[in-house]
């Protein structure tokens, strides 16, 4: 049974987790690696009180955001590739944009949305040269006006045509902004889940992201959970991947991705160093 | 210049846009204060209406049932309002507060049983724009000025409709009595609490419409935390309006326009600190409020609470 705890403050966070210790339950989930630096008491304490309660965090590198933690018995951490999910978006964009003028909304300026948008400038540059990119790293996650804002105002003043989010709720206002502009000239690409379809004019594709619950709880089943290994969600293992694509993407273009696909997740389409040159930008 | 030029019909929109939920929840602020009753959960009745327009639009197709919805959700909420402060006379600033951590707490309550696990409920519509003919044609300012939505329109309109009825009409008098001198107004045989009561009804619907406006209008969705300040920049354009609907509709226009500008910087200055650029409407409405702040030229008896005995 899954027990969804949703819009928890993050004074809250803490509480939310040792109210779901003490009901015993068997994997307690923190969607964001936010949770991670408010759940080291109550980890350290579970461990020795409820032995069988497991913790899960996602987007969390152990090294940087789980040094303060007294144990990592009964933790584990999700971390995505985000170069791999920049770089297929980015060749999306690439071959989507008529423009040649791309734009990201991320939500907050965290090193991996920086390490998002160079990964998808990058391949869009790589597969179109000249692709321009337009930015804004601190957006929020819940005023969608300002999604909508931000990118009527690329539309207008840079020609924007393809966009790609990770701002949550800005991204619908990002979307709302494409669709007045034009369902069949300007594009989304979505995230973290496959959107494309009836009701979502904009939306071309989606990179996809499976946080790996199911290899925790697995693991969890087979007693081999813990020890503050991190699982890594990457494409070949399904954690990352592209959503289906909509009627806006030619054939031709279907096929040109799939090559590119093949490419990103043979580890043969970017270099460390192409990403890094345009982070090193930002 | 190139950045203005390029940049202003999403400033102008943005203003337009931005100004019209504060001028909504601000007229209602206005009738509240106007009957001495400083209503500071403009906050929470706004996040109520959102939530409200958005459900039942979503539910019946129509968001005009919404905005329907969401005046009556709004009044609804100012009743307690009304009730602790006016019948009760607890302090106006302490239930102002509850009102602002209850209502959103409802609303999002409201919103997870709406769309729970159903993702579909999760998205809906925005209104149509109404091009204005001739107008919307006018280069540059024409599209996002005469270009917006009929619950804009509508916002506007009140305006001239809210003075008249301060200035000219026998129960705008009263109003404005109640908020100088209560006990003097009584002796007049106005009937101060039912005014109060009235200021209360008219407060929580266009706080309620206002609400409306952010997710039937600016955007297709509701989340928590939608209002994001726009109630207490409502109240700060009451002050710097000086209680006059007009003053208000300026204040609220000047807000919209920083924040508008605030979008276009940030949309074209990607390297410069975005956090510089968010706090320009905000440091406006401090600004503002230091050289237009002065309670003195509000109504007398704002926020005192009144006892029908005492004279």
């Amino acid at each position: 049974m899954l027990e969804p705890k949703e819009s928890v403050a993050d004074a809250d966070a803490a509480d939310a987790a040792q109210s779901y210790v003490d009901q015993d339950v068997d994997l307690i989930v923190g969607a964001g690696n936010e949770f991670a630096s408010v759940w080291a008491e109550v980890v350290a304490e579970a461990t020795e009180s409820h032995p069988k309660v497991h913790f899960l965090i996602t987007n969390t590198d152990p090294a940087v955001d789980l040094a303060d933690y007294q144990t990592l018995d009964n933790l584990e951490t999700v971390l995505t590739d985000l170069s791999q999910s920049g770089a297929l978006a980015g060749v999306v964009a690439g071959l989507m944009t008529k423009t040649k003028s791309i734009g990201f909304i991320g939500g907050a300026k965290l090193p991996m949305t920086l390490t998002k948008y160079a990964a998808y400038l990058a391949a869009a540059q790589k597969v179109t040269p000249g692709v321009e990119g337009h930015y804004n790293f601190e957006a929020g996650f819940t005023d969608a006006s300002l999604g909508a804002r931000l990118t009527e105002n690329w539309i207008a003043a840079n020609d924007v045509d393809v966009m790609w989010g990770d701002a949550s709720a800005v991204d619908n206002g990002s979307r709302q902004a494409l669709e007045s502009a034009g369902a069949d000239t300007h594009f989304d690409i979505a995230q973290p889940i496959d959107i494309a379809g009836e009701g979502q004019a904009t939306v071309v594709t989606s990179t996809v992201i499976d946080w790996k619950i199911d290899q925790a709880m697995d693991e969890i089943e087979k007693g081999e959970f813990g020890s503050g290994r991190t699982i890594s969600a990457d494409m070949s293992n399904g954690g990352i991947s592209l959503g289906k694509f909509s009627d806006k993407v030619p054939a031709d273009v279907q096929d040109k991705i799939g090559d590119y696909v093949k490419l990103i997740s043979g580890g043969s389409f970017l270099t460390e160093a192409e990403i890094e040159a345009v982070r090193s930008t930002l | 210049m190139d950045f203005f030029m390029t940049s202003l019909p999403t400033i102008l929109n943005a203003t337009t846009l931005s100004a019209v939920p504060i001028l909504l929840a601000a007229l209602g602020e206005l009738f509240s204060e106007r009957a001495g009753l400083v209503n500071i959960g403009l906050e929470g009745i706004m996040a109520v209406g959102a939530f409200v327009a958005f459900a039942v639009g979503k539910m019946t197709g129509n968001l005009w049932l919404g905005v329907c919805a969401a005046i009556v959700a709004g009044i609804a909420i100012n009743m307690i309002y009304a009730f602790c402060t006016v019948t009760l006379c607890v302090d106006q600033v302490v239930v102002g507060m509850a009102i602002n951590i209850l209502a959103p707490a409802l609303a999002l309550f409201g919103y997870n049983m709406f769309v729970g696990s159903n993702s579909a409920n999760a998205t809906g519509v925005i209104m149509e724009r109404i091009q204005i003919p001739g107008l919307s044609a006018i280069p540059y300012i024409g599209g996002p000025v005469f270009g917006q939505q009929l619950l804009a329109y509508l916002a506007f309109i009140l305006v001239p409709l809210v003075t008249y009825f301060f200035k000219s009409f026998r129960g705008g008098l009263s109003f404005r009595s109640v908020g100088e001198n209560p006990q003097a107004a009584e002796t007049l045989g106005i009937n101060v609490i039912r005014i109060k009561f009235v200021a209360c009804v008219a407060c929580g619907a266009l706080a309620g419409m206002g609400g409306a406006f952010l997710s039937v209008c600016m955007t297709p969705i509701y989340i928590d935390g939608i209002v994001m300040g726009r109630g207490f920049i409502a109240l700060a354009t009451v002050i710097f309006g000086r209680w006059s609907a007009v003053g208000i509709m300026a204040a609220s226009l000047l807000f919209g326009f920083f924040d508008g500008l605030n979008v276009a910087l940030q949309a074209q200055f990607n390297a410069a600190p975005v956090m510089f650029f968010k706090m320009i409407p905000y440091i406006f409405t401090i600004i503002a409020l230091i050289f237009f702040g002065s309670r003195h030229a509000g109504p007398k008896a704002n926020g005192q609470p009144y006892y029908r005995e005492s004279r």
